[in-house]
Parts: C-alpha cells; sequence; structure tokens
C-alpha cells in the first residue's frame, strides 16, 4: 500500500509541475511580449530604445534559464540568439529590428503552444 | 563531459530508485505491462545522457510517470479480477492428463520446441509424464506430474516430522541483523552467551545462521594468512 501512496503522490506531483510550468511560460510570455510591446513602442516614437532594450535582455537572460529546465525546443536557442543580436540592430540602425522584435513575439507563443497540453501538441 | 557524467550518475540513481518502487520481480516473471516499463525505461534514460539538449528532466518525469502508472495499474488489478485479466492474460492449461492441447499451443504461438524446452527445463522429459501443464501470465510453464512420476514424499512413506522454519543469517559480516533473531524468538543476550561460550565476540563473526530451535552455524572472519 505504501508504494501505491507514493505512486499516487508521485504523480500528483508531477501533475503539480507541469501545470506549474505551463503557468510559468504563460505569465513568462506576457512580461516577454510586454516588453518587446515597449520596446517596439520606445523605437517607434524615439524613446528610449537602448533602456527598454537591456530590460528585454535582462528579463530574457532569468527567463531563458528557466525555459531550458523544461524545453529543448529550437525555437528557445533561435530566441536566445535574437535577443542577444537586437543590440546590434539598434546601434546599426538597421531595419530588420523591428522585425526581430516581432519574431520573438511569435516564437514565445510557439512555445507556449507546443507546450500547452491540447490535441494538437500531444499528438 | 562532466554533463553527461553527471546525468548518468543521477539517472542511475532515478532508474533504481524507481525499480524499487515497482517492486520486487525476477526479470523472467515479469508482467506484460511492467516488461513494456522495462523498455521504455532503459530507453528514455539515455536519452537525456546522449543528447545534453535535452533537459534531464524530460528523462527523469517520464520514467516517475511510468513507474507510478504501473504501480497504480498493478492495485487496482489487484482489486479488479478483469482488470488484471485485460492486462496481465490469463494462465492456461496446455498439457491435460498428458495430452497437449493443440488450440491453446496455437493461439498462445508456443512451438513444440518451446514446450519440450520448458518440460525438460523442470526435469520433465516425457509428455506422459504430466498430469496438468499450465502457461503462466509471464511465459513460464507449471508443471504437476501425475502421482507415479512425482518423488516420494515424507508423507507417502509416512514419516512424520517436525515443521520448523530453515536456518536464517543473523549476523552478516560482523553486523547483527536484531529482526531475524527477534523473529527466530530470540535476543541479543542470548546470542551473546551463545558466542560467548566459544570465545567469540558478533565483530569476530563473518556468518551466522540460526534455526527456530536456537541451533546455530557460525563462521568467523579469516585471520590474514590463517584460518581461526
Amino acid at each position: 500500500m505504501k508504494r501505491l501512496y507514493i505512486s499516487i503522490t508521485i504523480l500528483v506531483f508531477i501533475a503539480l509541475l507541469s501545470a506549474g510550468s505551463v503557468f510559468a511560460i504563460k505569465k513568462g510570455n506576457e512580461r516577454l511580449k510586454e516588453l518587446v510591446s515597449l520596446t517596439q513602442q520606445a523605437y517607434t516614437s524615439g524613446g528610449d530604445t537602448k533602456k527598454a532594450l537591456g530590460e528585454l535582455e535582462d528579463f530574457w537572460d532569468g527567463y531563458y534559464l528557466m525555459l531550458s529546465y523544461l524545453s529543448a525546443e529550437q525555437t528557445m536557442a533561435d530566441m536566445h540568439r535574437t535577443v542577444k543580436k537586437l543590440p546590434d540592430l539598434y546601434d546599426t540602425g538597421s531595419d530588420d529590428f523591428l522585425a526581430e522584435l516581432n519574431s520573438i513575439s511569435d516564437w514565445a507563443q510557439l512555445l507556449y503552444d507546443t507546450q500547452f497540453p491540447d490535441l494538437s501538441s500531444i499528438f | 563531459m562532466f554533463i553527461v557524467f553527471f546525468r548518468a550518475m543521477i539517472l542511475y540513481i532515478v532508474i533504481v530508485v524507481s525499480m524499487r518502487l515497482m517492486g520486487k520481480r525476477q526479470l523472467g516473471e515479469l508482467q506484460p505491462s511492467e516488461l513494456v516499463v522495462t523498455v521504455l525505461l532503459s530507453n528514455i534514460a539515455t536519452l537525456p545522457v546522449e543528447n545534453v539538449n535535452i533537459p534531464m528532466i524530460m528523462g527523469v518525469i517520464p520514467i516517475f510517470t511510468l513507474v507510478s502508472l504501473d504501480v497504480i495499474l498493478s492495485h487496482l488489478s489487484m482489486k479488479f479480477r478483469s482488470l488484471r485479466k485485460a492486462i496481465c492474460g490469463s494462465a492456461k492449461i496446455v498439457i491435460s492428463d498428458g495430452k497437449i492441447d493443440q488450440k491453446i499451443m496455437k493461439d498462445l504461438r508456443f512451438s513444440v520446441d518451446d514446450l519440450m524446452q520448458s518440460l525438460r527445463s523442470q526435469q520433465v522429459f516425457d509428455v506422459s509424464q504430466v498430469q496438468l501443464a499450465v502457461v503462466e501470465t509471464t511465459g513460464q510453464i507449471s508443471v504437476y506430474q501425475k502421482k507415479d512420476a512425482q518423488p516420494v514424499t515424507c508423507r507417502d512413506m509416512k514419516i512424520k516430522g517436525e515443521d520448523i522454519d530453515p536456518p536464517q543469517l543473523i549476523i552478516d559480516s560482523g553486523k547483527l541483523i536484531d529482526k531475524t533473531l527477534s523473529d527466530l524468538g530470540f535476543d541479543r543476550k542470548w546470542l551473546e552467551s551463545v558466542l560467548r561460550s566459544q570465545g567469540r565476540q558478533i565483530k569476530d563473526i563473518f556468518l551466522m545462521t540460526c534455526d527456530g530451535d536456537g541451533k546455530t552455524v557460525v563462521v568467523p572472519f579469516e585471520r590474514q594468512g590463517r584460518s581461526k
């Protein structure tokens, strides 16, 4: 009987952990998208883009670390590369800056979709 | 390199713990569901070791999920016979009164060679000597021989004997196994008096067994170069 209780506890723990990870990604994505949006606004309205970009990068470093425990998606690596090249794109005044910012939001959504347990992601 | 090394160590512990959680079973006695879990475990465990890009939690979570499900399923199957039958199947009689049931053999995809090999492994070389042979859910065959082919027992010879437990290990490499000693109905004091009469202490004993009657066998540690 002891084994049964241990097994049920483990399963419940795993279920909670899984639900918690999806929730953490959802929350993290919301914050990431918010920071991306703020950076876009600062860039288009001539605000302090550098500061917004710094905040985005700082947040991403912590978020990326957490994601690396939960997922091995190629999307994450792509996002990481993009976030890291944003300061250079901004400094050189590249036209790709806004496009790359948009792609971070899209990848974040894609990452969440692959982690959320619906029929398409399970099967 | 270090990542693989650490991961291998951690996953080894995870696998050992999960196998303990599954319970004591000999590999040859695995039920179909347990065999599936064992095969899957060995595959899943290698993934995070082979590919360091895969987070280790992706290996640990399926391992514990599969093992936990197996334990829960086996508990449920103990409660519900129909579920047990669905998961483990049921034992089938292949030989009855020396006659082989060819239909069952065909259903089980059991060849004559398989059958004869299993019978021979149980010291039965003549099918006609078999009263009943049952293919268990684990795939092993249990054989009950006809009366005239069975070895003579004390009951057959009308010999009366006492039912006593076989000797059990009470000292292992100088360490006393308290529980076994108390299960046999003795205590440390009794043991020490037995050893004192032989001029020995617990720490001097390599192996000691005892039966329910208090009959002991003592093997002391060998001293370097000579045995005591």
